[in-house]
């Protein structure tokens, strides 16, 4: 794990508030990321993931220092997300309309990283199309999707935040890809 | 016509570049034959491609403060230890003072029992224990600054130096001379004062003498 991540974790531990400030502007994007792609709500999104911090904080002492801060983190935030998913509602859909919007949506109020204004457009129908079908996959299957395509997370780290075996994770993502290519035949990259 | 499943396991362990040498070149060999499965795999790479430009979203503005206000109130005591761990320069003036403040203090205290001090730069001075008293005889010259401490001082010959008296007091006879600066220093103020003023010109004394 990371020397800086390490110190901070440590200090955590002691009581340190400012500490865990750093280490929640570390890992804050990526958390946020993974809540959002399951759940495809921006305010549910910002909830959970704030609760996931709030319960890494409180429960700091279980995290055990010989594991990687990140796995456990994302471990937090993945089954906060997938118990909201078993108790939500269908209530409001993403592609639903924003009142007073012009073919405003859900998906175009999302803070993007990087990107050229001139094919802003584009992109955006781009990835709302691929956040809705990734929202269409069952929970299990979006969680092991998201995780593989979050960063550079190898398989037995997202076996390890899943708890699940690694074999099991390939079967979820090969699965849950092969549903994707066939819902997204028509998009070319 | 329905391939074989392993071809499709072989396109995904294709895209997470985990296929072996040998499933690859079946793969390779099967795909130049099926129209079918050269469009799954085609599309499978696609949709890699697509999984993978898919954007990074970032946490809304405030996050990060929205979370530290839910936490619950931090410890005191970790609030001090953290100021310290920032604020390196002003621990160590604090305990530095702190240090000095006790052992000035101490060394002031202990001056009330103990016999009488004297530095004289080598001169014949007398010291009158019963009375408490340090004599600089006439015709005698203290080539340098006399210090006292914890008694009186009476001078009849001559000083070349400063005179300072610490926890007494000092008489001149007429016949006397101090050449420097005379001093009485009886409060643990003035003793503090002595002893920073003292530490400034030893200080100064380092350079100069450079």
């Amino acid at each position: 794990m990371d020397i800086t991540v390490k110190r901070l974790v440590r200090s955590v531990k002691k009581g340190d508030q400012k500490a865990f400030e750093e280490l929640v502007e570390i890992y804050k994007d990526k958390v946020y990321h993974i809540v959002y792609r399951m759940l495809g709500n921006v305010h549910e999104a910002e909830d959970i993931a704030q609760e996931a911090f709030v319960r890494a904080y409180i429960h700091i002492e279980r995290f055990n220092e010989a594991h990687k801060f990140s796995t456990w983190l994302y471990r937090i935030a993945t089954n906060l997300t997938i118990d909201r998913i078993r108790k939500k509602k269908p209530d409001y859909y993403l592609d639903a309309e924003l009142g007073g919007g012009e073919g405003l949506t859900l998906y175009s109020q999302i803070a993007v990283a990087e990107q050229l204004p001139e094919e802003k457009i584009e992109t955006f129908e781009l990835q709302d199309r691929i956040q809705k079908e990734i929202l269409h996959l069952p929970p299990k299957y979006r969680s092991a999707i998201t995780l593989k395509y979050l960063e550079e997370l190898s398989l037995k780290e997202i076996s390890e935040i899943l708890q699940i075996p690694v074999s099991t994770v390939k079967t979820r993502i090969h699965r849950g890809r092969e549903a994707l290519r066939k819902r997204l035949k028509d998009l070319d990259c | 016509m329905k391939c074989d499943g392993k071809y499709s396991t072989y396109m995904h362990k294709w895209v997470d570049e985990e296929i072996e040498p040998l499933e690859k070149i079946e793969l390779l060999q099967h795909v130049k034959s099926c129209s079918v499965c050269k469009g799954k795999f085609e599309e499978l790479k696609n949709v890699d491609q697509l999984l993978h430009n898919h954007h990074h979203i970032k946490a809304p503005n405030g996050f990060t403060s929205k979370v530290i206000n839910q936490l619950p109130r931090e410890k005191t005591s970790s609030k001090m230890r953290r100021w310290f761990k920032h604020h390196p320069l002003l621990t160590a003036a604090v305990l530095f003072l702190l240090l000095m403040s006790s052992s000035i203090y101490s060394e002031w205290g202990s001056n009330k029992s103990n016999p009488i001090s004297v530095s004289a730069n080598g001169a014949q001075v007398k010291i009158d224990q019963e009375n408490g008293k340090v004599i600089v005889p006439e015709g005698e010259i203290v080539k340098g600054d006399l210090v006292v401490r914890n008694g009186d001082v009476e001078i009849a010959g001559k000083v070349e130096g400063d005179v300072t008296v610490i926890n007494g007091n000092q008489y001149l006879a007429s016949a006397g001379h101090i050449a420097g600066e005379s001093q009485e220093i009886h409060k643990i103020t003035e003793w503090v004062w002595y002893r920073l003023k003292d530490g400034t010109s030893t200080v100064k004394e380092w350079f100069t003498s450079e």
